[in-house]
Parts: structure tokens; sequence; C-alpha cells
């Protein structure tokens, strides 16, 4: 019987971290497929929807502002709590990229890529959100081992994004009217990375809830 | 009224601030006080405490001490009727039916509105007895069901189980914590309402209290209940709403309403700067 | 005065001779008071003890079965007895029980929750006043307002008489042991909507009652070795003997009411009385058995004091889980 109220409201923090969760993976998918298909309207209509996310982020932070003022958490509890105020900002963070990668698609609009490069991106993508659904599992179960090996795989996505890197300073140096646009691509890959970067923080939180220390985590 | 309008700066002469009151009653709310101001002989002990209560949720009522919380909790059962040289202006409400004044049944009241003590006053008697002693004043015996009553007034207090082979032996062997549930489970046998509880686990140890928290939990289904408590960590935990009192001036000393909301308002942004002194610590 | 209350540490040796010699002191001090309080409570309790060993010598010698189931009979015939007296002992302390235990502790409740009206006040005083009036007044009282109305002596007035008496007893212990209640009790009854009246028989009075169950021994065994009142209320009788009424009634036919006013409309004895008269005589027969009276008394009083302590505190045991 030992506060069960509390249980049950943590719980409810938890399921709440999730769902942003995967309103984020959602966001970040549909706005990679949105910049393959060069889908203008699709691209609208998730930078429009990020507003959900910021609220849906606004609100947990409320519940756990709320749950630290009325239930006085100590040990596990409080560092869990913390670390969902953490983890929910990177997410959020996670979320405005794939923003970011919409507006692009907008200013890129109609102009040809390289399907390897739209290729390449996916393939971070990919990577990115494979390294979140992990991490967010390892959220929910407390698993700080698994929480330690994700961000090995952010050193993938960096290699993926300074193979973009090369395409595209190759293409520019060859063809001056092409920066603008490899600009722009760029950009998408760097916020691509960034994801990767995001995703380590995550896990770097999950290992401080298990285990009480604060650490950079390598990515090598 | 609104949150907006619920909110008292000290300067401002409570006549004028709470003409919004709304005069309706609305059948959500289980106890309401209007206007309703406590004098012994001359001296008051509460000021004009207007606020209402909702069903079958846990409303707390913090304050520094000699507020006068514990006051205006028994004025509800008319427990200050005992106290002698006092009287009363204003109203207050069950279920729309005012409580006070003359012609009302005070016996009734009391059987309606349940209240747990400070410390555990169980009788000296079994414990079988104890619970029985309420239902027995109504007429009930063996023959009535006495025994399921029992039952169930000891199961919704989570004590059945740990009573249940010694129900024939003295209330008095029982720990702190069983006593205190012994009491709840008995103010809960006549079926009441409302339970009113005047810091039911200050003379407990922690896990005791947290027992008695979590059954709170459990009861506001059933029940409306009202907790008065000068630990406000307690109150934050349990409560659905909070109302905060405190002295108007050091010198008239009455009781007064300060602020009244939901509990995570309260304790995480609450409007009045006093409110926002004592929750923090800086003061009481 | 050696200042004794100086911290022991880094002080000079004078200081530390000075700290030694107080606490000797001290010490002397502590068993000279002990051996004094131990030597004064032997003192009362042997007072105690030897009035009990001198009646037990005196009086067991002339105890036999007879004297306790015989009338008196005249000197020179032996088998005389006091069942006159013990009987009558037993129906004056009843009866005076029966009239004083109800009426004082309805009393003592109200003086002790109206402690302010005029009422309760008027109790408390009148209390204290009643129990400094000699009971030999009370006696006279007594057969001014009963005997002569009845036109005899009778154990109805000596039961009023022994009851005034042990009213003021009654009324302040149990009036103590009532306040002595926690209020909190009181609380609980009526906040479950228990009206004043059902609190005071369930939860006050029961839980004060160990104490009033004291109150009443107390003046029981007061009344029970009063003589003063008796003389001129009960007056004495050498024939009462209460089988014989009761067989003599079922014989007659007569009802319960009519027997019952047989036994209570005599004159009776008490132990006490025929103490008094027999210790009067100048016959050493009759010496001798108002010792042995005297033990009866004695006995008779000492085993209620210890029946009811013990049966007491196994209530009380019982009630703490025990």
């Amino acid at each position: 019987m030992a506060r069960e109220t509390f249980e049950r409201q943590l719980q409810a923090m938890v399921d709440q971290v999730l769902v942003l969760g995967s309103m984020v993976e959602q966001a970040v998918l549909d706005s990679l497929d949105a910049l393959k298909r060069r889908d203008l309207k699709a691209a609208r209509r998730i930078f429009e929807g990020d507003y959900v996310i910021n609220e849906k982020r606004y609100a947990i932070e409320s519940g756990c502002v709320t749950l630290i003022a009325t239930q006085q958490p100590m040990a596990r509890d409080v560092r869990f709590l913390a670390a969902i105020l953490e983890i929910i900002t990177e997410l959020e963070r996670i979320a405005d990229y794939a923003k970011g990668i919409c507006k692009i698609t907008q200013i890129i609009s109609e102009e040809a890529i390289d399907p390897v490069l739209i290729d390449e991106l996916q393939q971070m993508s990919n990577l990115a959100l494979d390294m979140l659904r992990r991490a967010l599992d390892a959220f929910v179960a407390g698993d700080a081992d698994t929480a330690r090996e994700i961000p090995k795989e952010d050193s993938k996505v960096d290699k993926l994004y300074n193979q973009i890197y090369r395409n595209l300073m190759e293409q520019m140096t060859k063809d001056i009217s092409t920066v603008d646009r490899a600009n722009h691509i760029m950009w998408a890959a760097h916020n691509l990375e960034r994801m990767g970067d995001r995703v380590t923080n995550i896990c770097e939180r999950i290992v401080y809830v298990a285990t009480g220390e604060m650490r950079e985590l390598d990515t090598t | 009224m609104t949150e907006e309008q619920r909110r008292v700066p000290l300067s401002i002469p409570l006549d004028i601030a709470q003409k919004n009151v709304d005069p309706l009653v609305s059948p959500d709310n289980k106890i309401e006080f209007r206007d309703y101001s406590f004098y012994y002989r001359k001296f008051k002990a509460l000021g004009n405490i207007s606020m209402q209560i909702p069903t079958n949720q846990i409303t707390a009522i913090i304050g520094p001490s000699g507020c006068g919380k514990s006051t205006l909790l028994r004025s509800i059962n008319r427990m200050n009727d005992l106290v002698p040289n006092v009287h009363t202006e204003g109203d207050i409400f069950l279920n729309g039916e005012n409580i006070i004044g003359q012609g009302v049944d005070v016996v009734d009241v009391r059987r309606r509105v349940g209240m747990v003590f400070q410390r555990p006053n169980p009788f000296p008697k079994s414990i079988y007895d104890n619970v029985a002693y309420g239902p027995r004043l109504y007429g009930f015996n063996r023959h009535d069901g006495l025994d399921e009553i029992v039952y169930n007034a000891l199961k919704q207090a989570a004590l059945w189980d740990e009573v249940k082979d010694k129900l024939h032996q003295s209330a008095m062997a029982l720990s702190g914590g069983q006593q205190q549930r012994l009491c709840i489970s008995r103010a809960l046998a006549v079926e009441p309402e409302v339970v009113l509880m005047d810091e039911p686990a200050s003379a407990l140890d922690p896990v005791a209290t947290l027992k008695i928290e979590e059954l709170m939990q459990t009861l506001k289904e059933t029940y409306t209940i009202i907790i008065v408590t000068h630990n406000m960590q307690q109150a934050a935990r349990v409560s659905d709403r909070t109302a905060f009192m405190m002295i108007d001036d050091p010198e008239r000393r009455t009781g007064i309403l300060v602020e009244y909301g939901s509990t995570a308002q309260i304790f995480t942004n609450p409007k009045n700067k006093q409110t926002e002194d004592y929750v923090t610590g800086r003061f009481g | 005065m050696t200042s004794n209350t100086h911290v022991w540490l880094g002080t000079s040796t004078r200081q530390l001779i000075q700290y030694r010699t107080g606490r000797r002191r001290r010490k002397f001090t502590n068993t000279l008071m002990i051996a004094f309080t131990a030597l004064f409570t032997l003192l009362a309790l042997g007072v105690l003890f030897w009035i009990i060993t001198y009646v037990v010598i005196k009086g067991l010698q002339y105890l036999n079965l007879d004297f306790i189931i015989h009338l008196p009979r005249p000197l020179g015939i032996t088998g005389g007895g006091v069942l006159n007296a013990i009987e009558g002992t037993i129906i004056l302390t009843l009866l005076a029980s029966l009239f004083a235990v109800i009426p004082g502790i309805l009393a003592a409740y109200y003086a002790a929750y109206n402690p302010n009206t005029p009422l309760g006040v008027a109790v408390r005083f009148g209390t204290d006043v009643l129990s400094g009036v000699p009971s030999i007044i009370i006696g006279m009282f007594c057969y001014a307002l009963i005997v002569k109305y009845q036109g005899h002596y009778s154990a109805l007035a000596g039961s009023v008489a022994l009851a005034i008496i042990m009213l003021p007893t009654i009324i302040r212990t149990t009036e103590e042991m009532i306040k002595l209640v926690p209020h909190t009790l009181r609380e609980g009854s009526l906040a479950l909507g228990s009206p004043e009246w059902k609190t005071a028989i369930s939860v006050s009075l029961p839980a004060a009652s160990q104490g009033i169950i004291t109150g009443i021994l107390l003046g029981i065994a007061r009344a029970s070795g009063e003589t003063a009142p008796l003389l001129f209320t009960a007056l004495g009788n050498d024939n009462y003997d209460m089988g014989r009424i009761i067989r003599a009634g079922i014989a007659n036919h007569q009802g319960v009411f009519v027997i019952l006013g047989n036994i209570v409309t005599q004159p009776v004895d008490s132990l006490p009385l025929t103490l008094w008269k027999y210790a009067q005589q100048p016959y050493p027969e009759r010496i001798n058995q108002a010792w042995a009276a005297a033990l009866v008394l004695m006995i008779l009083v000492l085993s209620l004091n210890i029946f009811t302590r013990i049966s007491v505190q196994i209530r009380a045991n019982r009630l703490q889980g025990k």
C-alpha cells in the first residue's frame, strides 16, 4: 500500500514522456518523408503541428513541478523527475530539428537533389530514430547499461554526416551555383547529426536516474 | 467565485473582497460556509469565512498555529457547542441544508459528519464494541446485521485483516496507528457523508502516517474528507483542494481565509503573498 | 555550600575535592531521607498489623461456628452468637449503598461537568460541609425525620443515616474520577451522534468505574464501622433473624414486598453496635464475645476490600489487553 497514489502518478509521467517521444518520432519520420517526396503541403503541416509538441512538453513539465512540490520525492524519485524535465527538453529540441528540416524542404521546393544525398540523410535519420527508440525503452526500464551503449551508435551518424559534408564541399567547389542549395542540405544533415547528440544527452540522464552520477557518455 | 476573485490581500476589507460570492449552492458542494464567524464571548475567533467544499474530494486546511483551523473544522459537526459562551454568525450548509441555528438536530448532524481526532481515542472496550458503538446508538443489534456493519467498517479502514482474530480483545492493546484506524472505522460505521480529520496523523510514526494517507485516497471515493493539518507537506501529498488560513492582525487575532484553490496551484503558484511565504517556509 | 554544578573537566584540585565531598554529602542526605521514610512507613504499617494481630489473638479463640449462625443466648448458656448483628450489618450496608450510590454518582457527574453553575458549586460545597458533620448528629437528624414519624426504630432509618455518611465520600471520589477521564473519550462519543446521557452511561462512567468503585468501597468501609448514628435509628435487636422472617412470611403467605417490609422496618443490630454494648458489660463472656465480634467485623471489611480490589485489577488488566 506504500505510496500507491504516488506510484501511479510517476507511472503516468512515464506514459506521458513516451507519448511525447512517439510524437517526436513521427515528426522526424514525416519530415524526412516530406523532404524525399518534396511534399510542400506535408512539410507545412508538420511545421505548424510543432506547437502541439511544445504544449505537450509544457504539460509534462508542469506535472513534474506539481509532483515535486506536492509529493516531496526523494532519492531515485527526485532524480527521476529531474531527469524527465531534461529529457522532455531534449525531445522538444529534436522535434525542432524536424521542424527545421521541414523548413528546408519548403525552401528547396522543386530543385533537384542528388538521390544519394537523400538516401544518406534517410540513413542518418533511421539511425538517430533507432537510437531514440532504444533510449526511450531504456528509460522505461531504467536500464543504465543499455543507456551507456547507445551513444556509441552516434559515431555512425557522425560518419555519415562527414561523408555528406565532404560530398557537398566537392560539389560546391565544382559548381558555385549549387552553393545555396548545398548549404540547406548541409543544414538538414546538421540537424540530423544533432539529433544523435540529443539522444546521447537523454542516455546520460537515464544513467543519472539509475546511478546518481552525472557524466558525459563517450560516443566512440 | 473564480480563483481570481478569491484573492484576498489583507489590506482590503473582507466585505468588499467577498462581494462576489455566488449565492447558489451547487450540488457538487457538499459543504458551504457563507460569511461564517465564530465568537468565544467577545473574541472573534473566525472572521467571515466563505468557501465551498466539493463532494468526494479531500480538502485540506492549513495555516500557522492558532489561526482557527480546528475551530472551523469543529463548527461543521457542531462540536463547538460543547464549549460554553460561544455564538456564531453566518451559515453553514450541508448538502444545501443549513446546520446552524435553532431547530437543527445536532445529533443527526453529528452522525452525518464524522470526526477523527488528533490523538487516537478508542473507548476502553473491545475492538468490536468500539466499532459497534455508533450503530448500537441507532438501535442496531446482532440480528440487524451488526456483524456485517462492523466487518465493512473495519475493511474500509484497512484494519480488518489485522484484527479479525481478536475482535473481542481490548482496543487499548492496539498500536497507535491501529488505534487511529480503529477510530476511523468507528466513524465510518454510521455511514457519514463527510469525514472530518483533525490532524489525524500528528501523533503517529511515519509508517502509520503513510498508511492513513493512502487510506484517505481510497475513502474519498465514498466520502467527502476535510483534513486540518499543520504539516504542509502532508496537505500537499494528500489533498485535492487546499485552504490557507491566517490571523488577520496580531491584536484582534481573528482567523480568516486567505486563499483557497486546487492543491497543485496553491503549492506551485499561490496568488497571495502570505500564502507563498507560508508555503515556502519563510514564515509560520 | 559547595557548588556541585561545576563541570569536572579541567578544574583545579581544590574544586575536585569540593565536588567529591559534595557528592558524599548528597549521598548521605539521600540515605538519611530514605531511612526516615522507611521508618515512618513501617510505623504506620506496624500500627495496622498490630491492630490486626491483636484482634486476631484476642478474638480468634472465641470465634466458632456457633458464633456466626446463632442469635445471642443469655449469659451462662453456651452457643450464643451474633447472627443478628452480622445480618444487621449486611442489611444496613446494602440499603445504605442503595440509597447513597445512585444519587451520589449523579450529583458527582453533574458537579464534574458543570462546576461553575450554582447547583454545581452547591454540590461541592455541601459535600465538604456534610463530610465534617459528626455522625451522631446525622443520627439525630434521622431520628427526628424517620424514627419519630414511623414511631419505631428500623433498619430503614439506620440505612438512611449511613447513606448520608457515605454520600460525601462517594461524591468526592466519583467527581475526581470523572474529571480524570480524558475529555477526548467523551468527545469521541459525542462526535458519533451520542446524546449526553448515553455518553455518560456508556463511556464516561465505565471509564471512571475503577475509581468510582474505590469511592463506594471507602464509603462502605466507613459506614459499616459507624456506631453513633445507629444508636438513634436502628437501636439494636437481639432477635433479628432474616431467615426466620422469610420463613414466617412464606408460611403466612405474605407477599414479597410485605416480607421485605418486615425485614427493613424492624430495629436491627450491627456488629459495631453489638461490640459497643458487650464491651461495656462487666461479664468476661460478653467481653470475649466483643473481641470475637470485632474480629468478624474486621474480616468482613478486609475481605470486601481485597475482593473488590482484585476484581477491579482483573478488569483493568483485561482492558489493557494483558
